[in-house]
């Protein structure tokens, strides 16, 4: 029996690591000649097109062989340009440059603080900085008899503007969204927040890609065990390269197979911002507009920045609207399922009647007649995303009218389980955060199951396993489904309810323990005749 | 993941073959209608299935059988069917006359304990279930809810008090009462609703009209809907007034009179003058016409009240009003005290609204 065997864990052997420079370079000093060194770089680099060398001269009679090397599309040419190629070629040159100092060690020195007009230079000795440095975008100066280089910071890219949130917009409030730049989704939050305990740390990430992952926390809001635990986690990647913040999001979420998302992100800096301010901590990763927060908690995954934008009566109704929507997503099909194979005795008599009458000539059980319907709508979903954009709008209409009419009117599927099945599948996009509704969709078909096999027996067994699952997991120490369980009645004003903004007076309780009191603003009313 | 198959996949294989039997809704013969009678010493049954056919032309179809016993009567059905036969929508259920008498607590014992049984299942004394049947689903039209639909708009309109198959069984089971269930005949345009069928624990014993039903009902709980008509003369002139109850409160009092009980029950009625001839005079004669229609209902009552006793039937529940009010009370004495209780009903006729015109 195979298949009851455990599965044994194999084990990579790991073979030299060829496309590791950094393995390869690690004690390379750079070398005292530039040509050695020039050689050295184009080889390392397989002479790849876009790099860049410009060798020239510098100093009175021309004695001083100089090279910049720095890699097209990455580097702000009008900057090497005007401060580095510029200075050097032509102000240095006219300058009378002794020759003992060109001589001697000390040309590197002067070059460095009188003839680059860069702020962010740094020094570097050895090959693994210099590529670390080139494949960033810094321009890398290497002069001729010097066994060191500089790096100059002038990188810069095309990126996206700062733009309109695509998947979580909202009506009311701000209306920008990080973009693909690390530093510039930073500013976005530092904007907002304007504390001196806004603290950040950064480090790279990917052996390969290098990614600059940061970790930004309110100091004295945030746990610190909590930060020292995204810590080690974020410590403990060792991985090739880091594309998304999905890839963090793996290496760090914690329970581990579970469908359900421990681990938020979101493409809103307020969302950012507002989380830092209960004490969650957020890690940027670069090259993503989905940026995480932890810890996350179940019913975050429920709210919208709009509830607290908005008055506290939509805000908590829309919520409970979110809530309702959650079950229906998860189990519309199921009770249709379940009621129309085990339990007619508890349809009403008009509605038995007509659903009956509308499966009399469907050749297919009730399951599989949702099973069909449900991998259909599926299959459009996913082709109307994935297909370029000018084909979209031919495919959900052929969609449409084959899930909606053609299915009906061939006797494929019965009229009320098209119905059921939009109403679950449109349910299912309520989610503000797509992440749940990702976890809700694939639930929904084991439950499909479950009512297929047991009737309403089933569905509830399944529930109660969905509960217990639920009530095991954790988010970075914190009880996934807090504060409904464990029951924390301080943090019900902002649970299944929001409650108005001067009631809200104490951040979450297991999120920080030690800066409770968020505000003391009272119930806004008109003065009262005692009061001065 | 592979330990979670472990758990599933032998919950899947092996435990649905334990599972309850799948009833899929267009696999199945629901039945809406059924009517059970006693003819020639047996159960005969008669039950009426909705037949749906894709295009949704309802059609009915009938059924009939005869047994011993009244759930072997389904089995006999199913023989004739070509699918199994449900009762889970079951609507209404008929008794007919004859098996009425001959009692029912074993039929209703097993429909109670069925938990497909609703127990809010409509029953129904007719004088022949099979005949009613019959003749309605001849006409081919409205047989399915049809009839629990009038037994619910006249108990909704306070024509009838509520019963289904809960009250009856718990009235039946209950030594302080006895059950009581709507009487329904039929003419050539409809089936209609004709009085009360009352129970002794499970036996028919008698029937009350509409008239009395009227009063049964103030009796009971005090209604808030009803029609009463009365007789009203005045200036040597005579007509027929009809009220309009609007509210009823109804007060118990429970007394000692030497060896026996006596109970006073005191209705305030207040109503509604709905018609009247147009001699009658609503400033001076509505003073009159109230306690005219108090004597009236009075009577009317302690004549109802002294017919449950004559028939030792207990359909108002005296038996678990006494219950309540006397400590260590039980079957046997009550058995010995209700014929000799003594009732006396005292009525409040107030009628301060005659329509839109004063």
């Amino acid at each position: 029996m195979g298949f009851f065997k455990k599965n044994k864990t194999r084990r990579f052997s790991r073979g030299p690591d060829n496309l590791d420079a950094e393995q390869r370079n690690k004690n390379d000093q750079l070398k005292t000649s530039l040509a050695e060194n020039m050689m050295y770089i184009k080889n390392t680099l397989g002479n790849s097109d876009d790099v860049q060398t410009r060798q020239f001269e510098i100093g009175k009679g021309l004695t001083i062989k100089c090279a910049v090397i720095y890699m097209k599309g990455l580097t702000d040419e009008a900057a090497i340009q005007d401060f580095v190629l510029k200075t050097l070629m032509t102000e240095v040159k006219n300058t009378d440059l002794e020759q003992k100092i060109v001589e001697g060690p000390q040309l590197f020195d002067v070059l460095k603080n009188l003839a680059v007009t860069i702020s962010d230079i740094q020094d570097i000795t050895d090959y693994q900085k210099l590529f670390e440095g080139l494949l960033l975008g810094n321009v890398i100066y290497l002069i001729d008899g010097q066994d060191k280089g500089m790096s100059f910071g002038v990188n810069k890219w095309d990126e996206r503007q700062v733009s309109e949130p695509i998947a979580q917009s909202i009506v009311r409030g701000p209306q920008d969204a990080f973009n693909e730049n690390i530093l510039t989704n930073i500013a976005l939050v530092r904007r907002r927040i304007k504390s001196p305990a806004l603290w950040l740390e950064m480090k790279k990430i990917g052996k390969l890609t290098k990614t600059s992952v940061a970790v930004m926390y309110m100091k004295g809001i945030a746990n610190d065990k909590t930060v020292e635990e995204v810590r080690q986690r974020l410590k403990r990647i060792d991985i090739d390269g880091v594309l998304e913040g999905g890839n963090i999001e793996e290496l760090i979420r914690d329970g581990g197979k579970s469908p359900f998302p421990t681990v938020f992100n979101t493409e809103r800096p307020d969302v950012i911002a507002a989380g830092l301010m209960e004490g969650r901590i957020a890690i940027f990763v670069d090259g993503t507009p989905f940026n995480l927060l932890v810890p996350a908690l179940f019913v975050q995954f429920f709210q919208t920045p709009e509830d607290y934008y908005n008055r506290s009566y939509m805000g908590s109704l829309i919520r409970l609207l979110r809530y309702g929507a959650f079950f229906m997503a998860l189990l519309a099909p199921s009770i249709y399922i379940a009621l129309t194979t085990f339990h007619q005795e508890m349809i009403p008599t008009p509605l038995l009647l007509s659903l009956a009458a509308q499966r009399e000539g469907v050749p297919f059980p009730a399951f599989v007649e949702a099973v069909l319907m449900e991998v259909t709508f599926e299959i459009i979903r996913e082709a109307g995303l994935r297909m370029p954009r000018a084909i979209g709008p031919a495919v959900s209409i052929v969609g449409t009218l084959v899930i909606g009419t053609s299915a009906v009117d061939a006797g494929m599927v019965s009229a009320g389980m098209v119905i059921v099945v939009s109403i679950t599948e449109i349910a299912s996009f309520v989610f503000p955060n797509y992440e749940m509704g990702i976890a809700v969709r694939m639930i929904r078909f084991l439950f499909m199951a479950l009512a297929a096999s047991f009737g309403f027996f089933g569905i509830s067994v399944g529930l109660i396993a969905l509960v217990l699952h639920l009530c095991s997991l954790r988010s970075f120490g914190v009880p996934y489904m807090s504060p409904l369980a464990p029951f924390i009645p301080a943090d019900q004003k902002d649970a299944l309810f929001r409650l108005p903004k001067w009631k809200m007076s104490s951040r979450p309780r297991l999120i920080n323990q030690e800066n409770v009191e968020r505000e003391q603003t009272p119930q806004p009313r008109p003065p009262q005749p005692n009061e001065n | 993941m592979l330990r979670l198959l472990r758990i599933v996949v032998p919950i899947f294989l092996l435990l649905t073959g334990c599972a309850l039997q799948q009833k899929t809704i267009d696999d199945i013969q629901l039945i809406q209608v059924l009517g059970y009678d006693w003819k020639d010493g047996e159960y005969r049954g008669t039950a009426i299935f909705p037949m749906y056919s894709p295009d949704k032309q309802e059609t009915f179809r009938l059924l009939t059988s005869s047994s011993k016993t009244g759930r072997e009567i389904l089995a006999i059905m199913n023989n004739k069917s070509d699918k199994p036969i449900e009762v889970g929508q079951m609507r209404t259920l008929l008794i007919g006359e004859a098996l009425a008498e001959k009692g029912i607590s074993t039929l209703m014992s097993t429909l109670y304990r069925n938990s497909n049984v609703g127990n809010m299942t409509k029953i129904a004394v007719v004088e022949d279930a099979e005949h009613m049947l019959i003749e309605r689903w001849k006409k081919k039209s409205s047989v399915d809810l049809y009839i629990s639909n009038i037994l619910r708009q006249n108990e909704d309109t306070e024509n009838l008090p509520i019963t289904n198959l809960h009250t009856f069984t718990y009235q039946m089971w209950d030594w302080g009462e006895d059950p009581y269930l709507p009487y329904l005949t039929m003419d050539e345009q409809a089936v209609k609703v004709d009085g009360l069928a009352l129970f002794d624990h499970d036996k028919l014993v008698t029937k009350i009209d509409e008239r009395d039903t009227f009063i049964f009902m103030l009796l009971n709980k005090g209604s808030e809907e009803g029609i009463y008509e009365s007789s009203f003369s005045a200036r040597g002139k005579k007509g027929n007034v009809v009220i309009h109850d609007i509210a009823t409160k109804k007060i118990m009092k429970l007394q000692k009179e030497g060896e026996h009980r006596k109970i006073t029950i005191h209705l305030k009625i207040k109503g509604e003058i709905k018609e009247y001839p147009t001699w009658f005079d609503l400033q001076k004669d509505v003073g009159v016409l109230e306690k005219n229609v108090e004597k009236h209902i009075s009577n009317h009552a302690m004549e109802l009240l002294t017919f449950f006793q004559k028939k030792n039937i207990d359909p108002l529940g005296f038996g678990s009003y006494l219950d309540s009010k006397i400590r260590h009370y039980d079957e046997k004495q009550y058995k010995k005290d209700y014929q000799n209780l003594t009732f006396d009903v005292k009525t409040d006729v107030d009628i301060f609204h005659s329509g839109v015109i004063e």
